[in-house]
């Protein structure tokens, strides 16, 4: 099972706040445990000062210590701090009372005036900082002699120290990272509520409790929530004309069908049920091609691409260029550098009905300008397209019949008789507007406008 | 001319090669897309009728393979689809001209025709060479304004020959150009039928239409008024 957006974001959340914080509880801990140490390494040397102060070396080259030391826990049995001193060959010379039960070794072989710190464990896993120092002592008579100066101090007290800070840094760290992660809860949460929200209205739209989403979402989710209102509205629109459409087909074949039927008692037929049966079936393919191109048009899709219209142009006039070649046609293209957003299939019927037709008439010359337009206010986005020949032209008279469907001007010419019906289903859908107007060349000059949104 | 009728709706296919037979062209017929590359590529076609949809492989991709083929008789394509995006695609895969299904068999006569008389040059429906006038769509042939009569077959080869008046024409040439796949092809009767035309045409013999070339062909030797 996928797991929500919630708990994806909770889980990565908390694991990367959890890592930085272990991090950040490692360094303080590592951090405090070497200061800890540094302080304990201080110490000794300070101890192993007092107790140089308190050395005399007498004539004999022996040495001399105070048996009143400053430091209370050299005179203490078990107090964890001890100092030793040895001789040149490492023979124990003097201890302090708090050495007790412990013993240490000599550095032999260390130079004079070196010094070096030594970690000991003993039996009782109880851990023992050595400091060894090799000092050179001079007595009055200046005479030189050297001895080993040993300071010795348990790390229980540092190691409790650790072990206390320790626990309440990650004390402390723990409830810092629940509280970050209560609260990143709590702020995801409210960040993904517009999206919960989005969800059960759709699941609402689902059940047929709404019929569109709202507009109470966050700025992120309005285009979501418009687009998807769009492609609900177009879906709707579809499934409408589609319904339409069908029925409109099953009803208008019904006719023609009627008296085809007629025609089944006749044990011959005539020349006039010939035509009838001609006439008849020429309307039932008319009706069934105008209906078939009215359920496919789209109209303004809401994720439609944008179209270069200059390429969708050239492609007809090219085609249409091999399809009356004979006519030697004289075309002029003004077209535009504008991509247009509407459905490919849209336009290809629009400008393919509109050429042929004008191809089809033409003596000699066709004119097609494509370009934005100049009569609309500058608010109303879209493109006009004029499309003019210098053929017969139609009477002002037929055109109301010609943008009918199934109706020619003229009947001889071939075609189907739906094409400029087709074109005007269109621009309706899309909102724009057709006119027949005056033309130069004294043929049929179109005028179309299409709003929509152009690049 | 020799067509050839790509159709995988065999009432149709059959209904065609019947008219198309009737007006004079020699018809060859292909049901797939697969025999139509055959044909396309291995007969003398003039002219080819595709339809879009066929079984195996589209008509459009046939006709992109024949002319990436440099296969260029010139092509009709019949379509049940009325989308002028549909046809768009056709005509710019390589067709010369579309119709739309139904339609009427006087309408497919008449395109063909004109996508003959476009491969040769001819913008007219009627071809005319001096004193003789070949009219494409009444198939009538007048020779000093007088009609003369031709059989199907003598029409053919006159048609042919006009058709690439100038040029010399083997009698192979003019025997896969005239006769369908099957026929028994002899070329006496070739022969037999140059001599009918001759006499049909030019019974003074004062044009001599029709050049001998000893083996080489015929030549059509009046030339094509423009």
């Amino acid at each position: 099972m996928r797991s929500s957006i919630q708990s994806r974001l909770l889980i990565s959340a908390s694991l990367i706040l959890c890592f930085f914080l272990s991090l950040a509880g490692f360094v303080i801990d590592k951090a405090y445990k070497e200061g800890s140490e540094s302080a304990l390494r201080e110490r000794l040397q300070i101890h192993l000062y007092s107790i140089l102060a308190s050395t005399e070396l007498t004539k004999n080259l022996k040495i001399v210590i105070s048996s009143n030391l400053a430091e209370p826990r050299f005179s203490q049995v078990e107090s964890g701090l001890m100092a030793f001193t040895f001789g040149h060959s490492g023979e124990q010379i003097w201890r302090t009372k708090s050495s007790t039960g412990y013993s240490v070794k000599p550095v032999v072989d260390m130079p004079a005036g070196e010094r070096v710190f030594i970690i000991s464990t003993e039996a009782n896993n109880a851990n023992y900082l050595q400091l060894h120092y090799k000092a050179i002592l001079e007595n009055k008579f200046n005479k030189t002699a050297v001895f080993e100066f040993v300071i010795v101090e348990s790390t229980k007290g540092v190691d409790i120290q650790i072990a206390n800070f320790r626990s309440v840094l990650w004390k402390w760290l723990g409830g810092i990272t629940l509280l970050l992660i209560i609260a990143q809860l709590f702020v995801l949460k409210r960040s993904l509520r517009p999206l919960h929200k989005i969800v059960s209205d759709l699941e609402a739209m689902q059940q047929g409790s709404r019929q569109q989403l709202g507009s109470h979402y966050s700025e992120e989710l309005k285009d979501i929530a418009h687009t998807i209102n769009s492609l609900i509205v177009n879906e709707r629109t579809h499934l409408h004309r589609y319904r339409n459409t069908l029925s409109d087909l099953a009803h208008s074949l019904k006719t023609p069908l009627t008296v085809l039927t007629g025609l089944y008692e006749k044990e011959r037929f005539n020349s006039d049920d010939i035509k009838m049966l001609e006439k008849q079936t020429l309307m039932m393919r008319q009706l069934v091609d105008y209906q078939l191109n009215r359920a496919a048009a789209k109209g303004h899709q809401t994720l439609t691409e944008s179209i270069p219209l200059k390429a969708v142009v050239i492609q007809i006039t090219d085609s249409l260029d091999k399809v009356y070649f004979d006519k030697s046609l004289n075309v002029s293209k003004q077209l535009d550098e504008i991509d247009f957003y509407a459905e490919r299939g849209d336009l290809y019927e629009l400008f393919g009905n509109l050429l042929d037709n004008a191809y089809k008439w033409a003596e000699n010359k066709v004119d097609i300008t494509v370009q934005k337009p100049t009569n609309q206010p500058e608010a109303i986005s879209g493109i006009t397209i004029i499309i003019e020949d210098d053929g017969p032209g139609i009477a002002d008279e037929n055109l109301e019949d010609v943008l009918k469907r199934g109706i020619r001007a003229d009947e001889t010419t071939h075609g189907h008789g739906i094409g400029l019906a087709v074109v005007k289903e269109l621009i309706a859908l899309y909102g724009g507007s057709i006119e027949s107007i005056n033309g130069e060349l004294g043929g049929q000059k179109w005028s179309i406008f299409l709003p929509g949104k152009i690049k | 001319m020799r067509l050839l009728i790509v159709e995988d709706d065999l009432t149709l296919q059959e209904q065609l090669s019947t008219a198309l037979s009737k007006n004079g062209f020699a018809v060859d017929c292909a049901a797939t897309g697969k025999d139509a590359l055959y044909f396309g590529e291995e007969y003398p076609i003039d002219i080819g009728i595709v339809d879009i949809g066929l079984p195996d492989i589209s008509g459009i991709d046939v006709i992109k393979a024949l002319r990436a083929k440099n296969i260029k008789f010139p092509i009709l394509i019949l379509t049940a689809r009325t989308r002028w995006e549909e046809k768009v695609e056709g005509l710019e895969a390589g067709a010369d001209d579309y119709l739309v299904k139904p339609f009427h068999i006087e309408e497919l006569l008449a395109r063909v025709n004109a996508l003959v008389r476009r491969s040769a040059g001819w913008a007219a429906p009627q071809l005319v060479c001096g004193p003789i006038i070949l009219d494409t769509t009444s198939q009538q042939v007048l020779v000093d304004t007088k009609p003369i009569e031709l059989t199907a077959y003598e029409y053919k080869m006159l048609e042919y020959m006009m058709i690439n008046s100038g040029k010399v024409i083997s009698k192979t040439e003019l025997t896969d150009h005239v006769y369908e796949q099957d026929f028994d092809r002899d070329s006496n009767v070739i022969e037999v039928f140059i001599g009918r035309l001759r006499k049909k045409l030019d019974p003074n013999d004062t044009h001599k239409p029709i050049e001998t070339l000893r083996g080489r062909g015929y030549r059509f030797s009046i030339p094509a008024d423009s």
